[in-house]
């Protein structure tokens, strides 16, 4: 019998898992259930996955189990996330045999509820041995060593995680959770765009392609300009203006909750604190979002503030440390 | 109409130009996967022949390996290779190997302590359902 060990960090818009065989992979998600007879005869398949399933989207009833940050309160969110999980971890561990153990760490954010984590708990059973679940942020700075004064700010589609690390494992008053993330982004900017062109067609894909590749909160920027279709016809648009404006108000409630935990904290170490803040998540993409951090903190002294380097799997490799790091009794308790 | 003429000869000479030499390159595709082949069927013959002339009964081999086959196939209907994107990690092939330092013991002491009152909360309101006379997922009996 072999135990392998995962780390899993359960993303709103994307999943990643990291092996101790040294894989590591990340889908989105979603799964995709086909809408009537025609497309389950198309798709020969009870459900697509992941990509696969958002490029077939209009044939099937599409399923984000964890929409707004947690596993949604339905039985098929509930089913949904269980097939990802364990379509992933088949994926990443091809090698498992049946007599087999999987222990993992699965990362959920910050302040998630009891009947949240209960509900993965319940989810995994069937297929993982041992789970450990821990707040992303905690992964976060897991993965980089990083347990004394530092704040992690982990910026997620469904929710902003922050989390003051003092040393050991943080309070509920260390950490806090906002809405303001990828999504509310997502939100804003098709609104904005809406109402500056009211003609334009857009997607979720098409804004999420748009904020990936433009996405910005920085002073300066070279023009962005997209070529967005009205009834059909493509044209180009200049939003530079408009992308800066609605990053900007994903990135004000996030420097506002940093200087609320850096306020609070023992003052002794704020000014440590200030000089530590690590940005992580898909939210790290965006240019400029360290300095806007550090100019906020202008006021509180100056600050200082970096961008992890591997934002998608950052969560998910210092949850696997941390099962890879566990030791065997502590393993045992459970 | 005379260089008209000329001009649609030019071109449907271009044109069947270009369809011979596609049909080359298919064809040459086509010639060098079929080499690939038959030299990988040529060698897996001799030497299912070296092992038929030592008189080795690789039948129950054969079989072995082709419910694991089948078994991979049955393990991830749905899952398209585009889904994912792998790449090899920085743990690939390290033992697990416990913190040594003090303070990640105290830490993870700590998360480990989390996660059993977490699961002990999660016991207590599976019998309580089950009291009320409501199913219970008996999935925690089996749980370690």
């Amino acid at each position: 019998m072999t135990i392998f060990h995962i780390g899993i960090d359960l993303g709103t818009s994307r999943t990643s898992i990291t092996t101790s065989t040294g894989r590591r992979l990340t889908t989105i998600t979603c799964v995709g259930y086909p809408k009537d007879v025609i497309s389950r005869k198309r798709f020969g398949k009870e459900y697509l996955l992941g990509s696969e399933a958002l490029e077939n989207r209009l044939a099937l009833d599409m399923i984000w189990p964890l929409a707004e940050g947690v596993i949604c309160e339905d039985e098929k969110a509930s089913e949904a996330t269980g097939i990802i999980l364990k379509h992933i971890i088949t994926e990443a561990l091809p090698e498992k045999k049946e007599t087999d153990h999987i222990y993992a760490a699965i990362g959920v954010p910050a302040q998630a509820s009891i009947k949240n984590k209960k509900a993965i708990l319940e989810i995994t059973t069937d297929f993982i041995k041992k789970v450990l679940i821990v707040s992303e942020a905690f992964a976060v700075a897991y993965s980089i060593d990083r347990f004394d004064e530092c704040l992690i700010v982990d910026i997620g589609a469904g929710t902003t995680d922050l989390c003051r690390m003092h040393g050991s494992i943080p309070e509920k008053e260390d950490q806090a959770t906002l809405k303001a993330a990828g999504n509310f982004l997502d939100h804003e900017l098709t609104k904005a765009i809406s109402e500056e062109f009211p003609d334009v067609q857009l997607t979720p894909q098409i804004i999420k392609r748009i904020k990936e590749k433009h996405g910005y909160v920085s002073n300066v920027s070279d023009p962005v300009e997209v070529t967005l279709t009205s009834r059909g016809i493509p044209s180009p648009y200049d939003i530079t203006d408009i992308l800066r404006e609605s990053c900007l108000k994903l990135t004000d409630p996030i420097c506002k909750a940093i200087q609320d935990l850096v306020g609070t904290f023992d003052p002794d170490f704020q000014e440590k604190l200030r000089n530590n803040i690590i940005i992580a998540g898909g939210g790290s993409r965006l240019r400029g979002i360290d300095t806007a951090v550090e100019r906020s903190l202008q006021e509180y002294g100056g600050g200082s503030a970096v961008c992890v380097q591997d934002a998608e799997h950052c969560g998910s490799v210092g949850a696997l440390k941390m099962c890879m790091e566990m030791p065997e009794a502590y393993w045992e308790k459970i | 109409m005379l260089v008209i003429d000329y001009v649609l000869v030019l071109a449907g000479g271009v044109l069947w130009e270009l369809w011979r030499s596609e049909k080359d390159t298919r064809d040459m595709q086509a010639k060098a996967a079929d080499a690939k082949y038959e030299k990988a069927f040529a060698k897996l013959k001799t030497e299912l022949d070296a092992l038929a002339a030592e008189k080795i009964d690789v039948s129950d081999q054969l079989s072995q390996l082709q419910e694991k086959l089948s078994e991979l196939e049955k393990s991830r209907p749905g899952i398209p290779e585009k889904t994912f994107y792998a790449h090899s990690g920085m743990f690939a092939g390290k033992p697990c190997q416990p913190a040594k330092d003090s303070r990640k013991w105290e830490i993870l002491g700590q998360i480990m302590d989390d996660n059993i009152k977490l699961r002990a909360e999660t016991e207590i309101r599976a019998t309580r359902v089950y009291n009320e006379g409501e199913t219970l997922n008996d999935h925690f009996s089996h749980r370690d």
